[in-house]
């Protein structure tokens, strides 16, 4: 037996064998089998337990150190975002406001004036197309 | 003693790495144009022209401007999923659910949830179908001067829909379309394992960050198909040559990785309530201290499916059509995924036609 007869006979060559024969699907669903097994699933879910752990552990400890030499954490940094995030809220809703009263203005503006003020308003009025015999 | 051999001069050899490479080089230079990524960043996504018409904290109603003189009298509102950022119904010209609509003569209003954060970890189902959707339902019969709308959910906004049409069956929803919603979660036994309280701590998640963090989320939807990605980007390379092909799917990729977080709040409902419990399909789901039964819907309904979908199985959804009691009620289902179902080249020529044809009936 050659050397490359034995490289051949070797688990992962099989193994390599075998996934080539296989199609697309049956091997979409040993991956989905082999992620979805139950040892697997625990696993992972472990991992997420252990990681938001030392995730909380890391942003206390980091939070302090960086603290005292006056830099920003991660924390600090979400933070910032969150309150930016809703200065763009509060914003929306003051677009909305003007909108309704650009609406109210139209409203008691004479005829021309209140076109350009806000579009007029499209009638309502539309019938399903006659079906086709 | 044997005479030794000459020695052959070195340009004699063929140096088979240096011509490889020198070809490749060529070649790259040739064809450099072909070799270009479409540039799918400058094509702006949602663009259907509209205006915020309502606001309230990350929530935005969108209302589409017309683009018809004349719209069918029911406004219609489509309600966003809980995950999906709504790109992806107006993705770009021509390939836009909301510009087909408009094109139908439609009076569009969108629902999109925004990016819940920490602050939101409170917000629940009650929130969604007893605030949020009742709110935009009045600003767009504000807007419309029109007393009752029609609702347009997929995937878990239809979920949210069908909760918001039962819980309040007196109100001013007209007609109910859905596509893709999960109700049975016993035809995913899938999203059920992940989730067993058994290893899934779901309450120190929600402490830790307050929501279900976009990309936990992500993950979550690759476990039901852990090649998809691979094999579509293997696709997608067979036929790169198609620019149009490629562009739509780096677009399509792109709205995939732009999930949005889940309140913590709702994800403690959807998780323990409905993935584990199956509560809302066997009517015995509670929330602000009422069962919520399907049955009471009784305006005409429609529900859309994929033959292909793997996020929403046909086993968790195809009994949609049998808990609601609606006389007038529609099942169709057509080719594609849970994403192409809606979004998909096809979906111009499967779904959306369908939807139009069963919507402008009712809503004149």
């Amino acid at each position: 037996m050659t050397i490359k007869d034995k490289l051949n006979e070797t688990l992962p060559a099989r193994a390599l064998r075998q996934i080539k024969k296989l199609r697309e699907k049956e091997l979409g669903d040993i991956a989905a089998d082999v992620v979805n097994s139950k040892r697997v699933r625990t696993n992972i879910q472990k991992r997420i337990n252990q990681v938001l752990h030392i995730q909380r552990m890391v942003s206390e400890g980091m939070g302090t150190a960086l603290g005292m030499v006056n830099i920003s954490s991660r924390d600090d940094m979400q933070e910032v975002a969150s309150k930016l995030a809703t200065v763009e809220d509060v914003m929306a809703q003051l677009h909305v406001e003007m909108r309704q009263l650009r609406v109210a203005l139209a409203q008691r503006a004479p005829g021309g004036a209140a076109e350009q003020i806000a579009p007029p308003a499209v009638k309502r009025t539309r019938k399903p197309p006659a079906p086709k015999v | 003693m044997a005479k030794p051999e000459k020695p052959q001069p070195a340009e004699a050899t063929p140096n088979l790495g240096a011509q490889a490479r020198e070809s490749v080089e060529r070649a790259l230079l040739r064809n450099t144009v072909d070799l270009k990524l479409p540039d799918y960043d400058a094509e702006p996504v949602a663009v259907s022209p509209k205006e915020v018409v309502y606001a309230r904290g990350t929530l935005r109603l969108w209302h589409y401007l017309p683009m018809t003189d004349e719209v069918y009298r029911v406004p219609l509102i489509m309600v966003m999923p809980l995950f999906g950022r709504p790109d992806i119904l107006d993705l770009v010209k021509g390939q836009s659910l909301v510009e087909y609509l408009l094109l139908c003569g439609y009076d569009v209003f969108l629902m999109d949830w925004g990016r819940p954060r920490r602050e939101h970890a409170h917000v629940g189902f009650e929130h969604y179908v007893d605030q949020f959707i009742p709110d935009c339902i009045r600003v767009a019969c504000e807007i419309t001067g029109e007393k009752e709308v029609s609702l347009f959910g997929y995937c878990s906004g239809g979920m949210l829909a069908l909760i918001h049409a039962a819980r309040h069956p007196d109100k001013q929803v007209r007609n109910l379309a859905v596509a893709a919603v999960p109700i049975d979660s016993d035809g995913m036994p899938i999203s059920r394992a992940w989730t067993d309280p058994k290893y899934f701590d779901l309450e120190r998640l929600i402490e830790s960050m307050g929501v279900i963090p976009a990309s936990l989320i992500d993950a979550s939807f690759q476990v039901a198909k852990p090649l998809a990605k691979t094999t579509n980007r293997i696709a997608m390379l067979k036929k790169a040559d198609d620019h149009a092909y490629v562009k739509a799917y780096l677009q399509m990729e792109r709205w995939s990785a732009d999930q949005i977080s889940l309140p913590g709040q709702v994800a403690r409902q959807l998780i323990n309530d409905i993935f584990q419990k199956n509560l809302l399909f066997k009517g015995q789901m509670v929330l602000g201290g009422e069962r919520v039964d399907l049955g009471r819907i009784k305006i005409p309904f429609l529900h859309a499916t994929a033959q292909h979908d793997y996020l929403v199985p046909k086993a968790a959804s195809k009994d949609v059509i049998n808990v609601v009691g609606s006389a007038d009620k529609t099942a169709i289902e057509v080719k594609g995924g849970h994403v192409s179902l809606l979004a998909g080249a096809g979906a111009l020529y499967r779904l959306w036609p369908q939807l139009d044809a069963w919507l402008s009936v009712r809503s004149v």
